[in-house]
């Protein structure tokens, strides 16, 4: 064994009784041999393992007991409540309710953005009519422009418009 | 931990609240012992415990009776806490969880113990603070509770090697702080 093999030997196996009694008395030969070895092991035995044994224990509050039997009592309920009668017609009117999160969020934009669509587009509409206006309005103007041409010719025969000349 | 019958068991699994009690009471010290020493403080360490508990409620179907109870609630316990403190290491800073470990101390002294042995509990706590989770875990398994290389291996879940070296290098680095605390001493 060399001092390698004992330094790992003496941070693991050795202080833990992991080894059997052959092992443990060839660490022994080495220890009583080597200063370094023996050193280090003084090193260890004080730094991590005596802190260890003289540590502390504590016990859990009664606090944690209560919480848990109140937890445990709660999904119990909530159990029951899913295994009653109505527990199926329940799940049913769930499940046809039912929508998951992803699903919900695409409708939520699909309508987010039909609306939106729809606030822009009226505008658009409104100004086609509004193009299309004037057209009507020149048809309009020329229209009446004719009648009244027409109008002022018939004023030279004594005639008022041509509807009262056909009446009369 | 008292033993537990596999009587009391098949009672807890079957729904009796007075059988999963017992098993409260057999095991919650070392549940709440070894959770203390690997999150670091009182509070999240209860908050800890009662996850274990209603954990082994819940997956007390799935114990499969030839394996050691005892290592089945250490495996969900050492789980519990190593999780715990790894997600509490990113968000919450050192200077917290010192100012709950003296509350911790002050616990003791209240009960009447020496200030020498609220020194050692200090320097313990300082000593497992400066290992991460997984290596405090291993001390904690071995030093406090003496659990062997074996038991250790199957509470972890990791071979009796992975055991030895994680062993090794958590007690290096310990006594490389040692070493370090002695230097700025003098």
């Amino acid at each position: 064994m060399n001092c390698k093999n004992v330094e790992d030997l003496i941070l693991t196996d050795y202080p833990d009784g992991q080894m059997d009694e052959e092992q443990e008395k060839q660490i022994e030969k080495h220890l009583a041999s080597c200063v370094h070895c023996r050193e280090y092991e003084l090193a260890v035995r004080k730094t991590v393992i005596v802190p260890f044994n003289n540590s502390e224990r504590v016990n859990p509050p009664a606090v944690i007991w209560h919480k848990i039997k109140e937890q445990i009592e709660e999904e119990e309920e909530e159990e029951e409540e899913l295994t009653s009668p109505f527990a199926d017609l329940i799940r049913r009117i769930k499940s046809l309710l039912y929508m998951p999160k992803p699903a919900l969020a695409v409708a939520t934009i699909v309508i987010i953005l039909l609306v939106t669509v729809s606030i822009i587009k009226l505008p658009s509409k409104n100004q086609e009519i509004v193009k299309v206006d004037p057209e009507n309005q020149i048809e309009c103007i020329t229209y009446l422009i004719n009648v009244f041409d027409q109008d002022s010719v018939n004023e030279d025969s004594g005639f008022e418009t041509s509807i009262e000349e056909y009446f009369l | 931990m008292n033993d537990i019958s596999e009587d009391t068991i098949i009672k807890a699994l079957e729904g009796d609240i007075g059988s999963f009690e017992c098993i409260y009471k057999a095991c919650s010290g070392f549940v709440y012992n070894v959770a203390f020493r690997v999150v670091s403080n009182i509070d999240d360490a209860q908050e800890v415990t009662q996850e274990v508990f209603l954990t082994v409620y819940r997956k007390l179907e799935s114990f499969n009776f030839k394996s050691s109870f005892k290592t089945w609630i250490y495996r969900i316990t050492v789980n519990l806490s190593i999780n715990y403190a790894k997600r509490k290491s990113k968000v919450q800073s050192r200077t917290v969880e010192y100012e709950d470990n003296k509350d911790f101390v002050k616990t003791i002294d209240s009960t009447g113990e020496k200030i020498e042995r609220e020194q050692q509990e200090k320097d313990l706590s300082t000593l497992l603070e400066a290992l991460n989770p997984d290596q405090r875990a291993c001390v904690v398994l071995r030093s406090l509770e003496g659990l062997s290389y074996e038991e250790m291996a199957e509470s972890l879940n990791i071979n009796i090697n992975t055991v030895r070296s994680r062993l090794k290098r958590a007690r290096e680095k310990l006594l490389t702080l040692r070493k370090e605390a002695v230097k700025n001493e003098l």
